[in-house]
C-alpha cells in the first residue's frame, strides 16, 4: 500500500498530526517515507476533497484532521484492500 | 541545498503557496532535506502546475525541465569526433578509370584482414568491444567509415570515433593505405600494359578532427525552447480538457 493519499488518511485516523509528524509516522507504521512534495500533493488532494481539514494553530505547523466523509472513505478502501489481501492469501494456500 | 530548495518551493504554483507555503517551509525545516527531496519538491511543484495550469509557469518550468534533461542527455552522450581527409587524383586515363581503380582500393582496404589489423593497431573499441566477437567489432568500424568520391578528381576519407586523436591516426592510416595501394595498382596495370604509369595522388586536406552531434549549448537550447512549447502544449490542453469539477 503505497498510495500517498491513503498513507496519509491512515496516519490521522488515530488522531491529528502536522506535516512532519505524519511523515514519520508513516515511514514508522508502513516503511514508506514520503517525499515532501508528494506529502503535500496527497495533503492538498485530499483537503480539496473534504477528506480531511486543517486545524488553526499559532504555529506554522499546522495540524490536520480526519474528517468523517475522510473516515468513511479510508474504511471504504481498507475495506477493498482486506478483500484482496485475503483472496490473494486464499490463492497463494492452493498452490 | 537550502537556496536550491527554496528555488524549488518557488516553482509551485501563487495560489498554492499562499495558502500552503508557511507549513511546507515549516516542514523542510525540521526534516533537513536532500537532493532527492529537491527532486521530489521539483516533481510536486510540477504536478501542481498541471492541476492549476498557469500557462507561463508551466512553460518556465518545463523548460527548466528541458534544460537538465538536455544538460543530462549532453553529459551522458559521448562525445564523438569526425576526422577527414581529401586525396585529390591527376592521371591522363579517363575519370572513371581512376574512380574505379581507387575504389577497388578502399574495397580491398576496408575488406575484413585489413581492418582487423586496424583496430589492433589502433586499439579501437578495446573498453566497449573485447567482449564481442570480431566480426561485431569489424561491422562497428565500418559503419563509421566512409570512403566517397566527392569530385571526379577527390574521394574523401572519413572515420568518426569517440577519441578525438584515434580518429584521426585512423583517418592518416586509410588515407596513407588507400594512396600507396591505389599508386602500387596503377603502377602495376602500366607495367602490365608496357605503359608509363601517369597516375598520381596528394593529400588535398589533411586528417581534422571535428567534433560531431550537438554541442551543450545547443542542446541546452533546444531542451529550452522544447520544454517551454511542450510546458505550453499541456496547460492548453489541461485547460481545454479541465473536468467542470
Amino acid at each position: 500500500m503505497t498510495d500517498p493519499t491513503l498513507l496519509v488518511l491512515a496516519s490521522l485516523a488515530d488522531g491529528d498530526k502536522h506535516g512532519y509528524a505524519m511523515m514519520e509516522d508513516i515511514q514508522a507504521f508502513a516503511g514508506v517515507r514520503l517525499g515532501p512534495g508528494t506529502l503535500y500533493g496527497a495533503i492538498t488532494r485530499l483537503e480539496g476533497c473534504g477528506w480531511i481539514q486543517a486545524l488553526h494553530s499559532p504555529d506554522r505547523r499546522r495540524p490536520y484532521r480526519l474528517t468523517a466523509d475522510g473516515r468513511r472513505h479510508l474504511q471504504e478502501e481498507l475495506a477493498g484492500l482486506e478483500q484482496i489481501v485475503k483472496a490473494g492469501q486464499r490463492r497463494l494456500k492452493h498452490v | 541545498m537550502r537556496k536550491i530548495i527554496h528555488f524549488a518551493v518557488r516553482l509551485y504554483p501563487a495560489p498554492w503557496r499562499e495558502r500552503y507555503e508557511p507549513e511546507f517551509d515549516a516542514l523542510l525545516e525540521d526534516m533537513n532535506p536532500g537532493f532527492r527531496d529537491f527532486l521530489n519538491i521539483v516533481k510536486g511543484a510540477l504536478l501542481m502546475q498541471l492541476r492549476l495550469s498557469n500557462i507561463p509557469l508551466m512553460a518556465a518550468v518545463f523548460a527548466l525541465l528541458g534544460i537538465l534533461v538536455a544538460g543530462l542527455v549532453s553529459v551522458e552522450t559521448p562525445r564523438r569526433y569526425a576526422s577527414t581527409a581529401v586525396i585529390g587524383m591527376q592521371a591522363a586515363r579517363p575519370d572513371d578509370l581512376r574512380q574505379t581503380l581507387v575504389f577497388n582500393v578502399a574495397l580491398h582496404v576496408l575488406s575484413d584482414k585489413p581492418l582487423k589489423d586496424l583496430i589492433e593497431q589502433n586499439g579501437l573499441y578495446v573498453n566497449e568491444l573485447t567482449s564481442l566477437p570480431m566480426a561485431d567489432r569489424l561491422k562497428r568500424v565500418k559503419e563509421n567509415i566512409i570512403v566517397e568520391p566527392i569530385s571526379p578528381d577527390a574521394f574523401k576519407v572519413s572515420f568518426t570515433y569517440p577519441d578525438s586523436e584515434k580518429a584521426q591516426r585512423v583517418t592518416s592510416d586509410l588515407v596513407r593505405r588507400i594512396m600507396d595501394e591505389s599508386l602500387y595498382v596503377a603502377e602495376q596495370q602500366a607495367a602490365d600494359k608496357g605503359i608509363r604509369n601517369h597516375m598520381q595522388m596528394q593529400l588535398i586536406d589533411p586528417p581534422d578532427q571535428v567534433p560531431k552531434g550537438a554541442s551543450l549549448v545547443e542542446m541546452i537550447s533546444l531542451g529550452l525552447g522544447g520544454g517551454a512549447l511542450t510546458g505550453v502544449a499541456i496547460a492548453l490542453l489541461r485547460r481545454r480538457f479541465k473536468p467542470s469539477h
